[in-house]
């Protein structure tokens, strides 16, 4: 045991003399996910609504109304087995043509405000566009597949309702 | 009795024979099981091996300068991380919830025909291709960020360690590295409280944040005092990082002593602190690969820290670190390659 010890020793001194890491200048990156942003919002009225749509990710669904969470958390257990979510959703299962994906975000949007009257052309600016397959949209765990069109790393949608969306990417060769 | 003994001779046979079945039945299945065991293992060892080769394959040789250099075999390689994050904020690992950054980065080569090792302490903010996963832990991209975003991924569990291992090899040119150790925050109370506590000198003003560390005393930090002690930084004094790192420092040099005191004084600290390590890290090495690396550095030469230089700069929200690029290759030459024979 002295013997692991004495490695466990070595190992902790190297990370001792890191902790100066620890003081990371600021700023230093934060973590991000993968969430998209709101890139253009337009009501059927032609108005501007970006600046009321919200965005926020599953890691932060405690800020979220009760209702909301419950609906990401449904979501999230409906995600964690993919190939029978895709199994089970034709339309999806043909957009997908077999190919292998995986999730890559779970997100809320919402509106802020009475003002803002759903339907709204939506563009989203996503993260990994390259790579971008499709996007749910979640109601007490059932997956709805968005139409979306893609252009330039900006996914253009109708948001029709509010709640629990996810976006499945194609997954890469190792 | 003649009955008997005729019963005796007729039944001889059959038993004979049922017990040569039996005989052959069991090495029939213990052979099916060997067999069977032998292509496990003959799998994995196929998987291994061609784990391997994918991941040793980019880099076996190195063209600099008209010169070939070869991939020296002759290292082990061990990444410790540290995480930015605390053990109970970890209760629930899943890729959803896990945003946890490395924080600091050690690579230590050990170099078994020099017996020797070597720490390369990388900075968290150097820009290097970081694998994207999904939920799965599956690869839909890649991106070009800080290493420390590379822990990001994942669950915060094993996964996220190997996604770790893996931008720190494409940072390093494609070298391997081999195996993972990381550490949570809390492991500095842990420790702390583990060695009956540190002695430190006051230099700082902490009033503002915990009045018990006087300043201008020598106090014996408890539990979170350490933690405090040696991470706060806004409201303590001048708020400079500069003097956070000297505090780190004094603080690290006092554990050190009483670790190394402690563990010449007790056998069973070392089983103590063994044990309790466990709690704050994830890693892929056993108790059984932490034994041989111990027997391997126990004679062994520690040849010191290298940094790799380069320039910090502020990126579109954050610091970047831009590595030299031809310090990174010859640091990398030097550790990792030699010349390859003609």
């Amino acid at each position: 045991m002295k013997k692991i010890l004495s490695c466990l020793l070595a190992v902790l001194l190297l990370a001792s003399f890191s902790i100066s890491a620890f003081a990371a200048e600021v700023p230093s990156v934060e973590s991000e996910k993968q969430i998209p942003t709101v890139a253009e919002a337009v009501d059927a009225d032609g108005n501007d609504v970006a600046g009321g749509i919200v965005i926020t990710d599953y890691e932060d669904k405690d800020t979220l109304p009760e209702d909301a969470q419950k609906q990401l958390d449904d979501a999230a257990e409906a995600l964690e087995d993919l190939a029978a979510l895709v199994e089970g959703n034709d339309e999806l299962k043909e957009l997908l043509d077999g190919k292998e994906v995986d999730c890559e975000a779970l997100f809320d949007i919402s509106v802020v405000g009475d003002e803002i009257k759903l339907p709204v052309e939506l563009k989203l600016e996503l993260v990994n566009p390259d790579n971008f397959a499709a996007l749910l949209h979640f109601v007490d765990g059932e997956a709805t597949l968005v139409e979306t069109e893609l252009e330039d790393g900006i996914a253009a949608l109708t948001l029709e309702e509010v709640g629990a969306y996810a976006i499945l990417s194609f997954v890469e060769a190792e | 009795m003649n009955r008997a003994r005729k019963s005796r001779k007729t039944n001889g046979p059959i038993v004979l024979t049922i017990l040569l079945l039996v005989v052959i039945g069991v090495g029939l299945f213990g052979i099916h099981r060997w067999q069977r065991q032998q292509d496990e293992r003959a799998a994995e060892l196929a998987a291994a091996a061609e784990a391997e080769e994918d991941y040793l394959g980019k880099r076996l040789v190195l063209t600099v300068d008209g010169e070939d250099y070869a991939l020296r075999s002759d290292l082990d390689t061990y990444l410790i991380i540290g995480l930015d994050k605390f053990t109970d904020t970890l209760s629930d690992p899943s890729y959803h919830t896990n945003n946890q950054q490395a924080d600091f980065l050690f690579l230590m080569v050990v170099d078994k025909t020099a017996k020797s090792y070597t720490a390369i302490h990388l900075n968290r903010d150097a820009m290097t291709e970081i694998q994207r996963l999904g939920m799965s832990g599956k690869k839909i991209g890649t991106f070009t960020g800080q290493l420390a975003l590379s822990h990001t991924f994942g669950s915060g569990e094993k996964d996220s360690c190997r996604n770790t291992v893996l931008a720190v090899s494409r940072y390093l040119l494609d070298v391997p590295v081999e195996h993972y150790f990381s550490l949570t925050m809390d492991a500095i109370p842990m420790l702390n409280d583990l060695v009956g506590g540190v002695t430190v000198h006051i230099d700082d003003d902490f009033s503002a944040i915990d009045p018990s560390l006087e300043q201008g005393k020598d106090v014996r930090l408890k539990g979170q005092q350490a933690l405090t002690f040696v991470r706060s930084r806004h409201h303590v004094d001048d708020g400079s990082n500069l003097s956070r790192m000297n505090r780190q420092r004094e603080y690290v040099r006092g554990l050190y002593e009483q670790i190394t005191k402690l563990l010449q004084e007790s056998d069973s600290f070392a089983r103590s602190l063994a044990s309790h390590l466990a709690d704050f890290s994830v890693s892929d090495l056993t108790t059984t690969d932490l034994a041989n690396l111990a027997d391997q550095l126990k004679d062994y030469r520690f040849a010191g820290i290298r940094t790799i230089a380069g320039e910090a700069k502020l990126g579109e929200k954050y610091i970047e670190f831009y590595t030299d690029e031809d310090a990174l290759q010859s640091l990398v030459l030097d550790l990792f390659f030699q010349k390859a024979k003609a």
